[in-house]
């Protein structure tokens, strides 16, 4: 029964939007309906789909940011919906999210290297030297160095800032990553060297991932398996191969065959010159 | 083949610098650039290339403390470094025009979608406000926006993000223009929803002979709708050429890189398989 990292059931999350006179939801939007995922440890399920598709609010319930109005979580060993105390802190400290923009998810004030001890100081992991050590060996393994660490996050680019995030996350030791549109602000080239870095630290930490991400040639690059949402509905998930070859729903195969290929041979929309 | 062939926009040299109390950051340095009619050049690179500044520098929308120069700015037997501000006005929206990545910053949000369309009609033209609102209902059916007369009376926020970049390209066609610069303009878009802008503007495109100068870091979107590619690095064009030349025979280091570092959508899941040349990590460059 162990088999999950991740076992999602029947989540629903739904958002009152108006209330009548006497203060009773009126109108309610269902951002996710019903949903069931499960993730095993050490491999990567993509939750794909477009803007409103409910996937971001699905991760932030696996995360334990959002509660879900029904359904149950089970990750890393904890029941989502009923964290308290020590509990609770395990989980925070094993479940860390990486959001789409560094920027407005660092604090401004705080140096590098502080932002990155945060974790370990918090969850009272190794003693003062140690946490130094290990936050400038962090820097060093995300591609900084470590005399980055007086700096402060608007100092770095855009990818140093994502690298900055990561070594936050990984601090604390976590074993699961819910990454929400993590690259997608990046270029081409730092997206590349970015994917390789959580790539490689999946197979050192043994790190399971939640990647959410809008991106199909990230995903497929990236996932081993694929959950495609639309409109807060889980419309097929599968093996991250099948999905492409061979996706079951017409929903998938419209949003594969939209993704603009990098070879002019192919071309729909313009004849290519001669 | 006689008119396709002929030169519409030419500039040589082209630099733009911005004066800070660091010093001058030149953010273009030297860019050669030709457009000819009806043709679309795409204009590629990342954060920082240059390829925006670029073409707003073109449009001559580079405020002080930036500085543009160049040995030659031509559009369309104009002279552009010397047209005063005035030629200026008379030439932006009208015979260039621009379509901008972000319709909700570029679109006045205090004033309806139909009401902004007019507006740059009664600007370039002697056109009655009854008869300018009924051409920018026309546009907005033009551009697939059903209910246009509704729509029409819509404020920006009440339009999703497609219907918004629907409306800018309405904007940017209504006088037929010879040139359109389109900088990032499905970037914040769905894969769907670009798909769907992206076939309304090149349709327009084809209808209406306009050249395009189209600029992007998606080399998907390259791909799929260029006739000639300008590759843009730290200011500089570092290759350029004919859309299948660049994606089948790339000649400069930083184009193969680049190529490379785009995932295949279509590529069987390889867990081994890297994106990144193996001694990349930092090459975003120190922070400062």
């Amino acid at each position: 029964m162990t088999d999950f990292m991740l076992r999602a059931e029947a989540v629903t999350k739904d958002y009152v939007v108006g209330r009548n006179l006497l203060g009773q939801p009126a109108r309610v939007v269902q951002a996710v309906r019903n949903v069931s995922l499960s993730i095993a440890p050490g491999s990567t399920l993509a939750l794909v789909g477009e803007s409103g598709s409910g996937k971001s609010t699905l991760g932030r319930c696996i995360a334990g940011l959002v509660r879900p109005s029904s359904g149950s979580i089970h990750l890393a060993g904890h029941d989502v919906l009923r964290l308290s105390g020590a509990a609770l802190m395990s989980f925070r400290r094993q479940v860390q999210t990486i959001f789409q923009d560094p920027y407005s998810s660092l604090n401004p004030r705080r140096s590098v290297g502080d932002a990155i001890m945060d974790g370990m100081v918090i969850h009272k992991l190794y003693g003062p030297q140690q946490r130094r050590d290990r936050m400038h060996a962090l820097l060093e393994r995300v591609g900084l160095q470590a005399d980055h660490a007086q700096r402060f996050p608007h100092q770095f680019s855009g990818g140093q800032r994502q690298r900055i995030a990561i070594a936050r996350a990984l601090a604390v030791e976590p074993r699961f990553i819910v990454a929400d549109e993590a690259v997608s602000a990046l270029d081409v080239s730092v997206k590349a060297q970015v994917l390789d870095l959580l790539a490689d630290l999946q197979a050192e930490h043994q790190l399971t991932y939640l990647f959410i991400s809008h991106d199909l040639g990230v995903v497929r690059h990236f996932a081993d398996r694929v959950a495609i949402m639309s409109a807060g509905e889980l419309v097929e998930e599968g093996e991250c191969d099948q999905i492409f070859e061979a996706p079951r729903h017409e929903y998938t195969r419209n949003l594969i065959a939209a993704v603009p290929r990098p070879d002019p041979g192919r071309r729909r929309l313009r004849a290519a010159p001669e | 083949m006689t008119r396709d062939a002929e030169v519409l926009l030419s500039v040589k040299n082209l630099a733009v610098s911005f004066d800070t109390r660091q010093g001058t950051v030149a953010a273009v340095k030297g860019v050669d650039l030709t457009v000819r009619h009806g043709e679309v050049v795409c204009l590629v690179g990342e954060s920082g290339s240059g390829k925006s500044v670029t073409g707003f520098s073109l449009m001559g929308l580079v405020d002080p403390p930036g500085r543009v120069t160049a040995d030659e700015l031509r559009f369309d037997g104009r002279d552009l470094l010397r047209a005063s501000e005035r030629e200026m006005d008379a030439l932006r929206g009208k015979a260039i025009s621009m379509v901008f990545q972000e319709p909700m910053t570029a679109l006045n949000p205090g004033r309806t979608v139909g009401s902004q369309i007019a507006e740059v009609i009664r600007i370039h033209e002697r056109t009655g406000r009854e008869q300018a609102w009924k051409r920018a209902v026309d546009l907005l059916q033009r551009v697939g926006i059903r209910e246009p007369a509704q729509r029409a009376k819509a404020y920006p926020h009440e339009l999703s993000g497609g219907m918004r970049q629907r409306v800018m390209i309405a904007i940017a066609c209504a006088l037929t223009p010879q040139l359109i610069i389109a900088d990032e303009p499905t970037t914040a878009l769905d894969v769907t929803v670009q798909a769907q802008v992206l076939e309304l503007l090149f349709s327009l495109q084809a209808e209406t002979g306009a050249a395009v100068l189209f600029i992007t870091h998606d080399l998907g979107v390259v791909a799929e709708i260029a006739d000639r590619v300008v590759v843009m690095q730290g200011g500089r064009v570092v290759e350029e050429g004919g859309v299948r030349q660049i994606f089948e025979q790339p000649r400069q280091a930083y184009t193969q890189a680049l190529l490379a570092a785009v995932p295949d959508v279509d590529a069987p899941r390889d867990r081994a398989r890297r994106l990144s040349p193996p001694s990349s990590p930092g090459t975003e460059g120190t922070p400062q």
